[in-house]
């Protein structure tokens, strides 16, 4: 058992470090910095710098033009490139359809779609969930019905909470293709052209005021019959390998540590009654405890990636994986919190320059904390919800 | 980066795993508690057989150079049997007390530890003494004749072999002292969680003295450092038993004519307690490989922040399996409330949830 890192490994950290330092555009940073999230532009431009160096498609194999990194190389670039306050590579391109292609798609659909893919010349956005299916993703009821006479799909049908459509060039649907059975075997996997007439995008504004999310609507949209992924009705089989996915990235263990970072600076420098919040034994508490916990999720992510690593049966439910989700969500939730704390009353403006600049009468930090906590409230929804983690939990690993 | 174990240490889990499933089930224990001493002697002689204590031994003391990842694996498997034995006193304590020592008396002491000959404990805390930190009363001539009063010595009055934490001439000191010396009286009570203590009064009781080695307070320190391991270890095994208890108990116990088990409110309860667990077992692994840490700063801030961990999470365990069962659980006849006294003794042993708060507050939080 080793917890550190071999020397390799460090000068590795430090390359990544160095690149992104001398790489990462100004703007980006201060814009992170502030609190808020990256705009499309500064995350393609990032991306694409990525991209050029080889490390935007940290997981994928050679052949489709990974770096070859080990798990703990992997690991180290994302913890770097979240504590330097840099965009995420896209997560729905890298993270999820690519690994999908990689592995279920032929060969002619890989050599189409990958290269674009990695470069973030097509900006793919996720179509799972729709209005009545959330949770219980299975009863989806968006549907792509066969049209012999055009060789094609025609789908109909609404997805919702679709992150990013508003920049996606496709959308990965899940669609149903069949009635019969069991409700998760009629399920297709699909790759729809977001320009395709009949695809419409509906903005949802969540409560913090932000733009991330859309409803997504199908009338009669024509998809060619070589979108469909890997075999009809597997759908479902592509889904959960794609969460899978989706939940090992769902800590960003170094962006909290980044945020802990940044509310210790804060505490020092904001004087409450004569002297620095740092200083306060009630926050003390509050900043150990979330630091206590950080570091505890730290080990957890690092003790799953070292068992794959190890090549440990993935076939199995690892109970770490749900462990993770959830308590990555909390602690994300939880920073958020700590910075509504620290602002105070000066949390209560509302910045959206509607009334001018009236409203910015703090720091950078103030005006972001109430509306990150507000976002952030979705990291226990989304990617399978604390609940369904659970549920998960009490039926692969307790048997119950 | 890597949290597998090796071939060895593998073994090592698997043989004694397979001892203690053989040696201990509840009604072997609650024999082995009615035993003068309050455990089975043969079953001391037992874990010497399996080699177990030679393991944190350097080989120039006559061990097998094991590090507290060794430590941990005998802890969990402990743990989960519930163990009565003052193996963290054998494993963590007297090794780590030792480094005061010269070779002489470090190989001395060892031989008759790995050999089970010698049954070793630590009389450190004093009465009224509720942290850690506080000041030693306890006092030693030039001569090495203690005075004192010591609380809580973990089978005080069972032990041979006494580590006294006391004042000498030089300042603070560790003192080794025979079972039954002179001088040395020994008021033996059962504890919580089903093992045996005692307050120990010294009384110009003669001892020896480590020195030749690291300074006292060093070893102390190192002690504590793996006395938190060891602890986080055993609780582990704790959770890792209470859980597997209350699942099985739920499975099998019917209510409104289906187990209980199958209720989502009993379901994401015990789930809750799996996701603590697992972050108790990445913690136990961070605290053995930080409590060999050659920065003792960065090395007690490690353990202190693993110990808040395993303090919340085995409330959170031990009250969830005791809840689950329901009446049940708060009988002295299921084993499961005899695994919520040991937990609950975890929580303060070695220093509870406030001290170690305090210690990494005090140090404004683990290094960055």
């Amino acid at each position: 058992m080793e917890l550190t890192f071999t020397p390799e490994e460090e000068a590795f950290r430090q390359e990544v470090r160095e690149f992104i330092e001398a790489n990462l555009p100004a703007a980006t940073r201060d814009h992170l910095k502030r609190g808020n999230p990256p705009t499309k532009e500064m995350t393609v431009e990032w991306h694409k710098i990525l991209h050029a160096k080889g490390w935007a498609t940290p997981r994928w194999p050679a052949e489709w033009g990974g770096p070859g990194w080990s798990v703990t190389q992997m690991y180290i670039f994302q913890q770097e490139n979240q504590r330097a306050g840099a965009p995420d590579p896209q997560g729905f391109n890298v993270g999820m359809i690519g690994p999908v292609l990689i592995q279920f798609a032929s060969d002619e659909m890989k050599k189409e779609f990958l290269p674009k893919i990695a470069s973030l010349d097509y900006w793919f956005c996720q179509g799972f969930s729709e209005p009545g299916a959330g949770s219980d993703l299975a009863s989806l009821k968006t549907k792509a019905e066969w049209d012999e006479a055009g060789q094609q799909w025609i789908v109909n049908g609404q997805k919702t909470w679709t992150t990013y459509a508003q920049h996606a060039d496709w959308i990965f649907l899940l669609v149903r293709t069949s009635n019969e059975g069991k409700k998760q075997e009629g399920i297709s996997f699909l790759l729809v052209d977001m320009t395709s007439p009949g695809v419409e995008v509906h903005p949802i504004q969540t409560m913090d005021g932000g733009h991330e999310i859309n409803s997504v609507f199908f009338t009669d949209v024509k998809v060619p019959a070589k979108n469909l992924i890997g075999e009809v009705n597997k759908g479902w089989t592509y889904a959960k390998f794609l969460l899978g996915n989706e939940r090992l990235g769902a800590p960003r263990v170094g962006s909290s540590q980044a945020k802990l970072e940044e509310l210790k600076e804060i505490a020092q420098t904001r004087i409450v009654r004569g002297k620095p919040l740092w200083d306060h034994p009630r926050f003390r508490d509050k900043f150990v405890e979330a630091q206590v916990e950080l570091k505890a999720l730290e080990m957890t992510v690092m003790r799953v990636l070292s068992s794959m690593q190890a090549g440990a049966d993935t076939g199995k439910p690892d109970p770490a994986t749900s462990v993770i989700k959830i308590k990555g969500a909390q602690m994300i939730q939880r920073l958020t919190e700590l910075f509504v704390e620290v602002a105070g009353e000066q949390a209560m403006p509302w910045t959206d320059g509607e009334l001018g600049d009236n409203a910015r009468i703090g720091d950078a930090w103030v005006e972001r904390a109430a509306p990150n906590y507000f976002n952030y409230r979705k990291s226990s929804i989304y990617g399978g919800s604390d609940q369904v983690q659970k549920g998960i939990i009490s039926k692969a690993i307790l048997g119950l | 980066m890597n949290f597998e174990l090796n071939d060895e240490q593998r073994m090592l889990s698997d043989s004694l795993t397979r001892f203690l499933s053989d040696k201990y089930d509840f009604e072997k224990r609650r024999k082995y508690m009615e035993m003068e001493g309050g455990f089975d002697p043969a079953i001391w002689q037992g874990y010497a057989e399996l080699g177990i204590f030679a393991l944190p031994f350097s080989e120039d003391e006559g061990g097998l150079g094991g590090t507290s990842v060794e430590t941990m694996i005998v802890g969990q498997a402990m743990g989960y049997a519930l163990t009565n034995e003052p193996w963290i006193e054998a494993m963590a304590i007297a090794p780590s007390l030792l480094q005061a020592g010269s070779a002489e008396q470090r190989a001395e002491v060892a031989e008759g530890i790995i050999g089970g000959e010698i049954i070793p404990t630590w009389a450190h805390l004093e009465p009224g003494m509720i942290d850690r930190g506080e000041d030693i009363a306890t006092t030693a001539g030039a001569d090495g004749a203690l005075s004192g009063t010591k609380t809580v010595v973990i089978f005080g009055a069972e032990a041979n072999l006494i580590f006294v934490t006391a004042r000498g001439p030089e300042g603070l000191g560790l003192y080794m002292v025979k079972g039954g010396a002179s001088g040395l009286d020994a008021r033996e009570y059962k504890t919580q969680d089903g093992r045996r203590a005692a307050e120990l009064t010294f009384d110009g009781t003669p001892s020896v003295r480590l020195s030749g080695g690291i300074p006292a307070e060093e070893a102390i320190a190192l002690a504590e450092a793996r006395g938190v391991s060891a602890v986080m270890a055993e609780s582990l095994g704790c959770m890792e038993k209470a859980i597997e208890e209350t699942v099985e108990y739920i499975k099998g116990r019917e209510q409104f004519g289906r187990p209980i088990g199958s209720f989502q409110a009993l379901q994401h309860i015990a789930a809750g307690a799996v996701v603590e667990k697992e972050q108790v077992k990445s913690m136990a692994m961070y605290a053995s490989v930080m409590c060999d840490d050659g920065d003792a700063t960065a090395r007690d801030l490690a353990l202190s922040a693993a110990k808040v961990k395993m303090c919340d999470a085995s409330r959170e365990v031990g009250q969830m399996a005791i809840q689950l069962h329901g009446g049940v659980g708060m009988t002295m006849e299921y084993a499961i409330g005899h695994y919520f006294k040991r937990m609950t003794m975890q929580e303060i042993a070695y220093g509870d949830r406030d001290f170690h708060m305090d210690r990494l507050c005090e140090a404004g939080g683990l290094a960055a």
